[in-house]
């Protein structure tokens, strides 16, 4: 096939803003699917994964077919283009990884060709320099019967990455350099929505500042607060004067901050004015740490990021020292480790005058032990004590609060061989709580103290150390389905289960795979609804009031203790809503 | 004076007692008030007042360098700092677009402002230099912006007395290409750039290749080459040499864009074999290779493209490497016997290229003694350094309690080193005697991969020298000194400098015994001052002076 035949072919365009393209059976066209549940996305790259990896379950790929014998050699062509534009996009490289690896760079149209492939499984990949990979790996098949030049090409999306620039001024319009930038992205990890640094930058000399290489989604964009900067001497006086934080569009907190809402490919200007805001001395001692260890202490805004103010501090005397504070809000955190034990003390400090005798006493840190009882059907597991095992059983708090981090549970054994799940060093705050059994067992339930932390979140408070006490069971339900589009064909698809009434331990999650359909198990006995979603990397499925929107389209089932059921769904376009 | 260094007293300078009586009009002080240093401080490319500017004196007595007062300037750019004792303080000021800089600073020296009885330091015209900058882009030859380019800014300045051109700082592109380099004080910059391409795949996972490949395997290849590419060190304007990189003259304030292409060309292989013992199969180890590019004036510059791998016993790879002139050098080769040693090689690389670290030359073995005349132990922690101004390569050796320093696992090259005794508490090499190598002065030069031996004697006593630089009889402020040793060419490190402030006086510190020239020169900064032929004109203008044990010495020298 000569690429002539690609000129102005702009069919290729409108194909691509179809969500979803059905490839008919006799391409015999594979899409993988990862698995999709829990995937941890804390940095960038991972989210980045995670978008990548369900995008592919919406679009599936498209193969060229090659010859009717395994031996013959076929060509494989298509283009590369901007998911935004849909224009191509030059010297992008496509890479094909399979019995050999392949690569090509697109043409100036942002065409690619292959020539002489080889029948196999293979995965085809598109990377540029400024674009996030939208479909990422998606397995072909290349040994299907005959290839022609009527078949459409392969289309490839990459998605433009997006940046925030602007410009630090103080009220004279005069530029703020070295004063700290910071991005905040709102990100849904786990069907829940959290915030996440995803930028950190200082501004430059002319007060100018560029945050790049963003994912399209919902930012918070903050400056400050900052001392006075390089253009004073050291000792001598000292500056009088500094800069309060500032939120965009111009706001002095995070929560009447304004969301940016930044589209893919989207250049955002940002200019902030800085507000001169008096400076104070915070001094102030810290106590119950070991001696000989010392401590560390650090000051975070109100939201919870950190700030490089230098906080000079005394380990022998417990004393500490902040010069030029501007006046604000602030979190103070101290902390410290004796073995494994962390201590740790938080002040919330509202900075109005100088501050002389701050007081932080580091506590030990919140440990939550997780007592798992396990009820089983099969008669043999009644009478073993479950402690000779490792629990079934990992459970995730989810912080709810900017300044808090997420726990994880930390499973240990003891020298008598008896094993112990607890959440480690839980700092006092608000959690939404994620049970995770191992299938088949569920979780039947779950109290903390006075609270069902199966419905409510958790709140810790200092001093607090009562177990969490976990039932979990293995005569769970199984539920097998395929999910249809619109049309009436199969399509890949996220099955969402949720339990009624919502509960923190009832939503189960699976893939719905081209032949193979979805596969769930584990379920609590009770009434379910069944979601077959396109793609729910922006979706707060862990909200009941967010798959409200969708209960209209969900499929309702109830099941019993250890029933093998089957359920048949139609596709839901998340973002689409009622 | 040296700035921000402040460790000499000034005893014969400073009248210990009460502040002077005012004896004249002139200098406005009296017994309560002191005396006063005032001023103006002003932009030195357009003359205009400089408003919002921190300025600050510190005392250059006593052993702190601390700012004891400080003025913001208002709109006229005028400061005053009354009340001053007497004695010498240095000035300094930042502002907005302008770096902290001393008062008539060059090198790390300025001069320092001196007050009592008949000294004027009331209308002083502090003339800042506005920050540089450099900027631009760097594209590929498709016209597409490099992300994460490291952009590296060379000075050509005198360093060590020879003009030279040194590292000065380095910066990234951004996701466009962009980058900037600020708060540059004024000079002649070189600017160079690496980077990887974005899509090169150096390692070659499968390397072996020949007739029998299959159409499939063939078509693989070509791929596998259009990626094993990488970006040569690229110079300002366009050059893989540092000899045609273009001279970025910065002036004050000024603002350059230097934009710069980096082109692919395909990268090569180096594969380098260490030698596998002969019995019972125990192979050498060594540290991974250093891959260096010599630029400029011999300055070796690390290969950042570079990639190293191993994928066998006793052999390294090194892929991604663009075709050029290479210094290999292998250190702490490790072999049965249990004996480090070195391993350096030259090579012009303009294709895949195999080096066998047994074949070729080896370093230079330089050890040897000190011997510390009349004391009862080696110094703690006392350390001996060769240094190689040319390369740029230091290397330090401890003092061992037996007075042995030994460099022998060190990638010691032929060249010229001065060799220099570090935190050795007050003495000095007086005395240095060398077999397997030349020793001239305190210059050891090695020609080979000779086995070098060196006798030192180390003697007590490091003196200072004081002095007044005078024109037509009175003080003159902001001369070089220059301390110049006889033979210079082998003594380099024996020069001492200093700047003469605002009342002529200068003080060079820690000199070591023996005859030297005290020079004074009014426009000396551009001079290469470790260069004979460059001083010679100076020398006849000098004061000689002997320098003997660890006293002082006073000289007035008329400047030149």
């Amino acid at each position: 096939m000569e690429f002539d035949t690609f000129s102005g072919y702009h069919g290729v365009a409108v194909m691509i803003w179809q969500p979803i393209w059905l490839p008919e059976q006799e391409h015999h066209s594979r899409i993988g699917i990862p698995a999709l549940a829990f995937l941890p996305c804390q940095d960038l790259l991972s989210v980045f994964l995670c978008i990548v990896l369900l995008a592919s379950a919406a679009v599936p790929a498209q193969a060229q077919t090659g010859t009717s014998t395994n031996d013959a050699e076929f060509t494989l062509s298509g283009t590369v283009v901007n998911s935004v534009t849909g224009e191509g996009i030059a010297r992008a490289l496509v890479q094909i990884q399979g019995t050999y690896q392949r690569s090509a760079f697109t043409d100036g149209d942002g065409r690619f060709q292959f020539e002489g492939l080889k029948a196999g499984y293979a995965t085809i990949t598109a990377q540029k320099p400024g674009y996030f990979e939208e479909q990422g790996q998606r397995t072909i098949t290349t040994y299907a019967s005959g290839y022609s030049a009527d078949s459409g090409p392969l289309a490839l999306k990459l998605t433009p990455q997006s940046a925030v620039y602007g410009r630090l001024t103080d009220s004279a319009g005069q530029p703020l350099e070295q004063v700290p930038v910071r991005l905040t992205g709102s990100v849904i990890r786990e069907g829940r929505k959290h915030l996440e640094t995803r930028g950190y930058v200082q501004s430059d000399e002319d007060g100018r500042f560029r945050i790049a290489n963003l994912m399209p989604g919902t930012y918070y964009l903050a400056a400050g607060p900052a001392r006075e900067a390089a253009h004073l001497l050291p000792g001598g006086d000292q500056p009088r004067t500094g800069y309060a934080a500032v939120y965009y569009p111009g706001v002095p907190d995070m929560a009447s901050a304004a969301p940016m809402q930044i589209a893919a490919g989207q250049q955002v200007e940002a200019d902030l004015t800085l507000s001169v805001a008096p400076v104070f001395h915070v001094s102030g001692t810290v106590a119950g740490y070991p001696p000989e260890q010392g401590f560390n202490l650090q000051f975070f805004t109100q939201s919870g990021d950190w700030i490089p103010f230098p906080v000079p501090y005394n380990p022998h005397m417990g004393t500490f020292e902040a010069k030029q504070v501007p006046a604000g809000s602030y979190l103070v955190k101290a902390s410290a480790q004796i073995g494994s034990q962390q201590l740790r003390a938080d002040l919330r400090l509202n900075v109005a005058s100088n501050l002389d005798d701050v007081r932080l006493v580091l506590g030990p840190a919140i440990n939550i032990p997780v007592n798992v009882r396990t009820e089983s059907r099969a008669a043999s597991d009644r009478n073993a004590s479950a402690s000779q095992r490792p629990p079934p059983l990992s459970v995730h708090l989810s912080s709810l609060e900017p300044s808090v981090p997420d726990a994880y549970s930390n499973v240990s054994r003891s020298e008598g061989g008896r094993y112990s799940i607890d959440l480690l060093n839980v700092e006092p705050g608000k959690y939404a709580v994620d049970f995770l059994p191992q299938p088949p067992w569920y979780v039947r339930s779950a109290q903390f103290g006075q609270t069902n932390v199966l419905t409510d979140n958790l709140a810790v408070t200092a001093g607090q150390s009562s177990p969490m006490e976990v039932v979990l069971r293995d005569d769970g339900a199984e539920l097998n389905g395929t999910v249809k589009a619109a049309d009436g064909t199969e399509t890949p698809a996220t099955v969402i289960a949720v339990q009624q009434p919502a509960s923190n331990a009832s939503v189960k999650i699976a893939p719905a795979n081209l032949g193979v359909g979805f596969h769930l198990w584990g379920l609590a006995p009770g009434n379910y609804l069944l979601f077959a979603f396109d793609h729910i990397d922006d979706l707060e499925y862990s909200d009941p009031e967010a798959l409200q929107h969708y209960a209209s389209q969900a499929a309702h089932v109830t099941l019993s203790a250890g029933q093998e059921s089957t359920a048949a769904l139609t596709l839901i376009h998340a973002g689409g809503g009622q | 004076m040296r700035a921000g260094v402040f460790q000499m007293s000034w005893l014969l300078l400073l009248a210990v007692g009460t502040a002077a009586q005012p004896q004249q009009a002139k200098p406005a002080a009296t017994a309560s008030t002191g005396y006063r240093i005032a001023g103006v401080v002003v932009n030195s490319l357009t003359g205009a007042p400089i408003a919002g500017a921190s300025v600050g004196i510190a005392p250059t007595a006593g052993a702190s360098d601390r700012i004891s007062k400080t003025y913001t300037t208002a709109a006229d750019g005028r400061f005053s700092f009354p009340g001053v004792s007497r004695g010498k303080y240095s000035l300094m000021a930042t502002a907005r677009g302008f770096s902290l800089q001393y008062f008539e600073h060059h090198d790390e020296f300025s001069t320092a402002i001196a007050v009592g009885p008949d000294l004027e330091a009331e209308h002083l015209i502090f003339r800042m230099d506005p920050d540089a900058a450099v900027e631009g882009q760097v594209i590929d030859e498709n016209n597409e912006p490099v992300q994460n380019a490291m952009i590296r800014l060379f000075e050509r300045r005198i360093q060590d007395g020879r003009e030279k051109t040194v590292p000065s700082t380095q910066t990234q592109t951004d996701d466009v290409g962009r980058y900037r380099i600020s708060h540059l004080s004024p000079g002649n910059f070189y600017l160079a750039v690496s980077a990887r391409p974005w899509y090169a795949q150096n390692f070659q996972f499968n390397a072996g290749r020949g007739a029998n490949d299959t159409e499939a395997e063939q078509r693989m290849r070509q791929d596998e080459a259009a990626r094993n590419v990488t970006y040569p060190l690229t110079f300002y304007p366009d050059s893989p040499d540092s000899a045609g990189a273009g001279i970025i003259a910065l002036n004050a304030g000024e603002r350059t864009t230097a934009d710069v292409v980096l082109r692919a060309v395909p990268a090569l292989t180096l594969r380098i074999r260490l030698p596998l013992a002969a019995d019972q199969g125990q192979g050498f180890q060594a540290r991974a290779p250093r891959l260096s590019q010599r630029i400029f004036e011999g300055y070796l510059d690390p290969a950042s493209n570079a990639l190293f791998s191993s994928s066998q016993p006793g052999l390294t790879e090194v892929s991604g490497v663009a075709p050029g002139h290479y210094v290999v050098e292998m250190s702490g080769i490790y072999g049965p016997s249990g004996k480090g040693r070195s391993w350096y090689h030259e090579i012009d690389l303009t294709g895949d290229a195999e080096l066998n670290a047994t074949e070729t030359s080896a370093f230079a073995s330089v050890s040897g003694t000190v011997f510390f005349e009349n004391a009862a132990t080696v110094p703690r922690d006392s350390f001996l350094l060769i240094s190689n101004p040319a390369t740029g390569e230091s290397f330090r050796s401890p003092i061992s309690d037996k007075g042995q320093f030994d460099f022998t696992a060190d990638s010691v090259k032929p060249g010229r080193y001065n060799v220099l005794l570090e935190n050795a508490h007050g003495f000095f090499l007086k005395k240095i005697s060398a077999t397997g190598a030349r020793m001239a002065g305190r210059t050891l030069e090695i020609t080979g991969a000779s086995s070098v031996n060196l006798k030192c004697t180390a003697s007590r006593g490091i003196a200072q020298v004081i002095g007044t630089a005078l024109r037509d009889g009175q003080p003159f402020a902001g001369a070089m000194i220059v301390l110049a040793p006889q033979d210079l060419a082998n003594n380099v490190a024996l020069v001492r400098r200093d700047q003469s402030d605002s009342d002529g006086t200068f003080t060079l510190p820690n000199v070591v015994p023996g005859r030297y020239t005290v020079l004074a020169i009014a426009n000396g900064w551009d001079l290469e001052w470790g260069n004979p032929a460059a001083l010679q004109p100076y020398l006849e203008g000098g004061e000689p002076i002997e320098i003997t044990g660890d006293g002082k010495a006073e000289v007035k020298v008329q400047v030149h």
